[in-house]
């Protein structure tokens, strides 16, 4: 595809529909991320060229404008329909004329990968978001102090010490951790343990839950370890930061100590990775545009992310 | 807007049970929408072929409403809708008053309808050029204090002389009008209440005090009770002397007007994590007026390639007000030395 | 964070606004209690119990009286038992209602058993001092069973090495190499001459053959296995020692006769090298060290041949042409109607009649058919799971995957497949259990998991 130079605000908003990946930063609520994005949208928009204010049909006189000479009042054409003028109508692109959605939400605490559907995308962003797909986390502990939420910004419960755990403890409680929640995908398919459809479900391997009402985990490892922080990859579907927060809590109570997650970090959302993501220097037009190019070859390499009622699940998607 | 008044209509309709005069309503609407459909037209289109559905307008003025003068009845809900017809509006237009975000206002939008631009807007706009302020910024002031023109101009000549008299050169007048619009809406009496406040409470000399006004013209019309809080945060929560809250008042009076939430949680990440001592946050009070996250992704940036070094008497210093300064691709190149491309994976670990 | 010589004193009543941050900020750490965790180091393994209680095989029960209440009857769920807490268990084995704890103790005990003591397969327990009607048929909760000692026998010597248990008896060997036999001898599965009448209800009668009379001097005993009603012998250089009822051939002696004397067998097995014998009731599977199956006994439902004019009982050792295809074997189960085995690509075979673990709707195959790795766990985030153990008991089977995870499938009898429910299960199912398993005794009619606690 060709790209041309554009400077006109209403090709631009023509073309703005899709998929946008961005990075959330931590302690940003979504809701802030949202405004953000689509007040730079709009912003952009207002400082490319945009319409002139339409001409009146009758040659109606300007009732008090400036001339050139003027140097306080500013000249203006004259039939022009003032009432569409940017000073009296408002700016051409408002917050609100973008229509945006998030796929999924992040917490409050979480940073990472943040998808939006903008405008025409919303279509794409539903499909993505009945498909189930999963998530990939990054989540670092910090074993010895508990907090109240299990989030590092509220008040210290209990402290203990933590000289006892190793990697291979943790990888060790990870691997049977994993496996008891990949058993509960069986509860949430929603089908009669007893039949010949669950016996065909169990032989795919793993499955997708039937709704959205239950947090299922499928991958648990330890990718670091270094006293006092452990970092921890987790594979999830339908999950929330206060889940993944009480995961890490009743772990490090496993391990006979006490923790409270340090860092959360979505670092893959179904394909579209980290890596593509859009941070925080980069929320201006030029930059979603670009971003939604990007995610939409990605959305176009793999077709099936918008495809429905797929139950078998892979590592990848 | 139209298509709501056709839909008030058809409620009257529905209210009104007598059959005769819904039929006569019932009429009108349909005239109406006609009309509806030939207005997109005429934008497009000829203007003559208006003429005709006027005088049919006219014709059945008698019969219910009058709609003949559409502006009297009609209720409208921007100024945007007056501004083909009001001089004043279109004058305001041309010296570049944001119409839009004044209507959004509560009240304001009747206000400015009201005023009469050779009577009501040009003497003051005349007292304002005496005062120095530019042309340029009129449109930005009414934008942002269109109520000035309620105010009497002989009160706002005496608030201009209570500044002269209080040693505020010229220059300085000019900027604090032109910074602050609302400046002018204090009585004298109140401006010299806020500044006896500040002078008192940080022991400010003359020269400082104009100092701080005119460096910040806003902070001395601010919210009192967000000044005290943030007062009680500067001098109690973090604990500065008053000494070093005097300095860093006077060269950044902008942190008295952050919320005191905000500014107490900056202040724990720069003295608690970062490591400097009062007297650093002293020097550089930039630091404090930086967002937190910006604080933190540049602290940590340097932490991990080892640069962060805030100690003057040691290599390889790094300044703290250099940090905060400029945009991340200055800070990268100039301040970290490294890349953006290094900024940016490290900011994805974040 | 303040500055020293200043005191955090609030002079104004100030009301702090929704960000919780002061109260974070302000909060002094130091003066937060400090929990030092216990570290269950001292105990290597913890043990899981659960299936049906009313036998008290499970030995969860302190009282006697709720013992017999109705709700206790089954435990859905695997249970840690309180005995593992303050005993270093190092082996279980289930019998048909009871279970035999190896231990490792301070105070010499080695032996404990709870269950099921109706023919004393569990020793006879002296009765308690208080008036209550003491059942002594069932015993609650696990009471060392004390083997009789020669003169010279040390602590050491009485651990145990090897234990087994069937229908209504007990075989233990120790380290010594005394082999110690318990409970009903009506086959003579006791390695006794039967006597007719026997009474085995309070009988003291705990029978101890030394080694050296079974298999001699240059051979050793390392394992024992017992079915239903007969006890096999299999020694360091391979062979295999039986006695007990033979009517279907499971003593692969060559004849249908119940015998009280421990004799060597021979068959296909003679000059085979057996490393593990498989047996939960009437079915035999033995292994030899180059991964070859062989079979003796019951083979009503063609577990051991599938051949149309196939015997129902085989009655000698037999190498199976069953398990041919299926390479190396490395381990083999055989429960009441079928058989399983895995070889060295840990993938689990079944055949046989009953719940296979292929879905509600095979009950029989003839031919081994192996069970897909998804079903152990294997799948896109955990990649290299293989199964590494696996037993059946007479109802339901069983595997451990190399995760330390407990898969079961079969009939749920009294819930013994600790799904928390009594349905059957037909495929494997993960176990909850809060550990590694490290071995699963499986029971008639309860099950029995040591396992490695996470820390």
């Amino acid at each position: 595809m060709a790209l041309a130079k554009v400077y006109d605000a209403a090709t631009v908003f023509k073309h703005l529909n899709g998929i946008i990946n961005v990075y959330k930063p931590a302690g940003m609520k979504l809701k802030h991320v949202r405004n953000a994005i689509i007040g730079n949208i709009a912003k952009g928009l207002n400082e490319m060229e945009l319409r002139e204010p339409r001409k009146l049909a009758r040659d109606t006189p300007l009732l008090g404008t400036g001339t050139a000479a003027d140097s306080v009042l500013h000249n203006i054409a004259s039939n022009t329909d003032l009432s569409d003028h940017i000073l009296a109508a408002g700016p051409r692109y408002m917050p609100r004329d973008v229509r945006c959605a998030t796929v999924a939400t992040l917490g409050d605490h979480t940073s990472g990968v943040l998808l939006f559907g903008i405008n025409d995308g919303l279509k794409q962003s539903i499909h993505i978001q009945r498909n189930r797909p999963i998530r990939v986390y990054h989540v670092t502990a910090r074993m010895g102090t508990a907090t109240e939420n299990h989030m590092p910004d509220s008040r210290v419960t209990v402290r203990a010490n933590h000289r006892h755990v190793s990697a291979d403890r943790i990888s060790g409680l990870a691997a049977s951790l994993q496996a008891s929640h990949q058993r509960k995908m069986y509860e949430m398919c929603g089908v009669d343990l007893q039949t010949q459809a669950a016996y065909e479900l169990a032989c795919k391997g793993l499955i997708r839950p039937a709704d959205n009402s239950q947090p299922v985990l499928y991958g648990i490892k330890l990718i670091h370890f270094e006293r006092p922080n452990f970092t921890l990859e987790l594979h999830a579907i339908n999950e929330s930061e206060q889940f993944i927060a009480a995961l890490i809590h009743d772990m490090a109570i496993e391990l006979r100590t006490v923790a409270h997650c340090s860092q959360l970090r979505c670092v893959r959302h179904a394909h579209f990775d980290v890596t593509d993501s859009l941070l925080r220097h980069g929320w201006h037009l030029p930059g979603i545009v670009k971003n939604l190019r990007r995610q939409r070859e990605i959305l176009e390499a793999n077709p099936q992310l918008l495809e429905q009622e797929r139950i078998e699940l892979h590592a990848a998607s | 807007m139209f298509s709501l008044w056709l839909r008030n209509i058809a409620k009257i309709q529905n209210k009104t049970q007598i059959g005769t005069k819904c039929s006569i309503i019932n009429q009108q609407v349909r005239q109406l929408r006609t009309l509806r459909s030939v207005q997109n037209e005429i934008q497009v289109e000829s203007a003559e072929q208006s003429l005709p559905q006027e005088q049919r307008i006219k014709s059945h003025k008698e019969i219910a409403l009058d709609f003949g003068n559409r502006e009297a009845h009609v209720p409208s809900f921007n100024l945007a809708a007056h501004v083909n017809n009001s001089t004043t509006l279109q004058q305001f237009i041309s010296l570049g008053v944001d119409l839009h975000s004044i209507e959004r206002r509560k009240g304001l939008g009747d206000f400015v309808l009201r005023l009469d631009f050779e009577k009501d807007v040009k003497p003051y706009l005349r007292f304002l050029a005496d005062q120095g302020v530019a042309p340029d910024d009129f449109g930005r002031l009414i934008t942002k204090n269109p109520l000035l023109f309620k105010e009497d101009l002989d009160a706002l000549q005496t608030r201009m002389e209570y500044l002269e008299s209080k040693r505020f050169s010229v220059e300085a007048r000019q900027r604090i009008l032109t910074q602050n619009p609302y400046w002018l809406m204090f009585s004298t009496r109140r401006i010299d209440r806020r500044l006896g406040y500040f002078q008192k409470e940080f022991h400010l000399s003359g020269h400082d005090i104009r100092l701080l006004a005119t460096k910040e013209p806003r902070l001395i019309t601010y919210n009192m009770d967000h000044l005290r809080k943030s007062v009680f945060t500067l001098r109690e929560e973090m604990g500065f002397s008053s000494k070093e809250l005097q300095t860093l008042i006077v060269h950044k009076p902008r942190l008295m007007m952050i919320s005191p939430d905000d500014i107490i949680e900056r202040f724990s990440y720069i003295h608690n994590e970062m490591g400097l001592s009062h007297k650093q946050i002293v020097q550089c009070p930039e630091l404090l007026a930086s967002r937190e996250f910006r604080l933190r992704e540049r602290h940590e940036f340097l932490k991990l390639l080892g640069r962060a070094q805030y100690d003057p008497q040691k290599d390889l210093y790094v300044s703290p007000s250099d940090m905060v300064l400029g945009n991340n691709f200055y800070f990268v190149r100039n301040v970290a030395k490294s890349d953006l491309q290094t900024f940016d994976l490290f900011l994805k670990t974040r | 964070m303040l500055k020293s010589g200043k005191l955090w004193i609030p002079r104004l009543s100030r009301s702090f606004t929704a960000k919780s941050k002061r109260v974070v900020l302000g909060q002094d750490t130091t003066k937060i209690k400090h929990y030092e965790p216990k570290i269950s180091a001292t105990h290597e393994n913890r043990v899981y119990v659960w299936g049906f209680q009313e036998t008290g095989a499970l030995g969860l029960q302190r009282n006697i009286k709720k013992a017999q209440e109705r709700y206790t009857e089954m435990v859905h769920h695997p249970t840690r038992l309180q005995f593992s807490n303050n005993n270093d268990i190092t082996d279980v084995t289930t019998g048909y209602g009871f279970t035999a704890y190896a231990v490792n103790r301070s105070d010499g005990e080695t032996l404990f058993g709870s269950g099921l003591n109706t023919d004393c397969q569990l020793g006879l327990q002296p009765k308690p001092k208080s008036k209550e009607p003491a059942n002594l048929d069932v015993i609650i909760y696990p009471t060392a069973i004390k083997l009789p000692r020669e003169a010279g026998d040390t602590d050491e010597g009485m651990k145990v090495r090897s234990m087994s248990a069937g229908r209504a008896h007990l075989v233990v060997v120790t380290q010594n190499g005394a082999v110690f036999t318990l409970g009903n001898n009506s086959y003579g599965q006791c390695g006794r001459l039967i006597i007719e009448d026997e009474c085995y209800t309070r009988s003291a009668v705990i029978h101890r053959i030394p080694q050296a009379d079974i298999c001699g001097e240059q051979d050793e005993i390392v394992s024992v296995e017992c079915g239903q009603d007969h006890t096999m012998f299999l020694t360091k250089l391979g062979k295999v020692y039986t006695c007990g009822w033979g009517a279907d051939g499971q003593t692969g002696q060559g004849n249908y006769y119940s015998a009280g004397v421990i004799t060597l067998i021979a068959g296909d097995i003679e000059k085979e090298r057996i490393v593990r014998i498989a047996c939960a009731s009437d079915c035999v599977l033995a292994l030899n060290e180059h991964g070859d199956v062989f079979g003796w006994g019951n083979s009503e439902y063609g577990q051991l041949d599938d051949s149309p004019d196939a015997e129902m009982q085989i009655n000698s050792p037999r190498a199976l042409q069953l398990t041919k295809g299926i390479g190396k074997v490395k381990d083999v189960a055989a429960g009441g109607s079928f058989c399983m085995a895995l070889n060295d690509q840990g993938l689990v075979y079944t055949w046989g009649y009953g719940i296979l673990g292929f879905g509600p709707f095979v009950e029989q195959t003839s031919r081994p058919q192996h069970l897909l790795p998804p079903l152990f766990g294997r799948n896109d985030f955990s990649n290299a799971t293989t199964v590494v153990s696996i037993g059946c008991g007479v109802f339901h089977m069983g595997a451990v995957n190399s995760d330390g995870d407990l898969f079961m499938w079969g009939k749920n009898r009294f819930g013994h497949l600790g799904l928390g429910h009594k349905k059957d299960q037909f495929f494997p199912f993960k176990t909850a259990i809060n550990g590694k398993v490290t071995k699963v005794a499986y029971g008639v009619d309860h099950t029995i998991a040591l396992c490695r606690p996470h820390i």
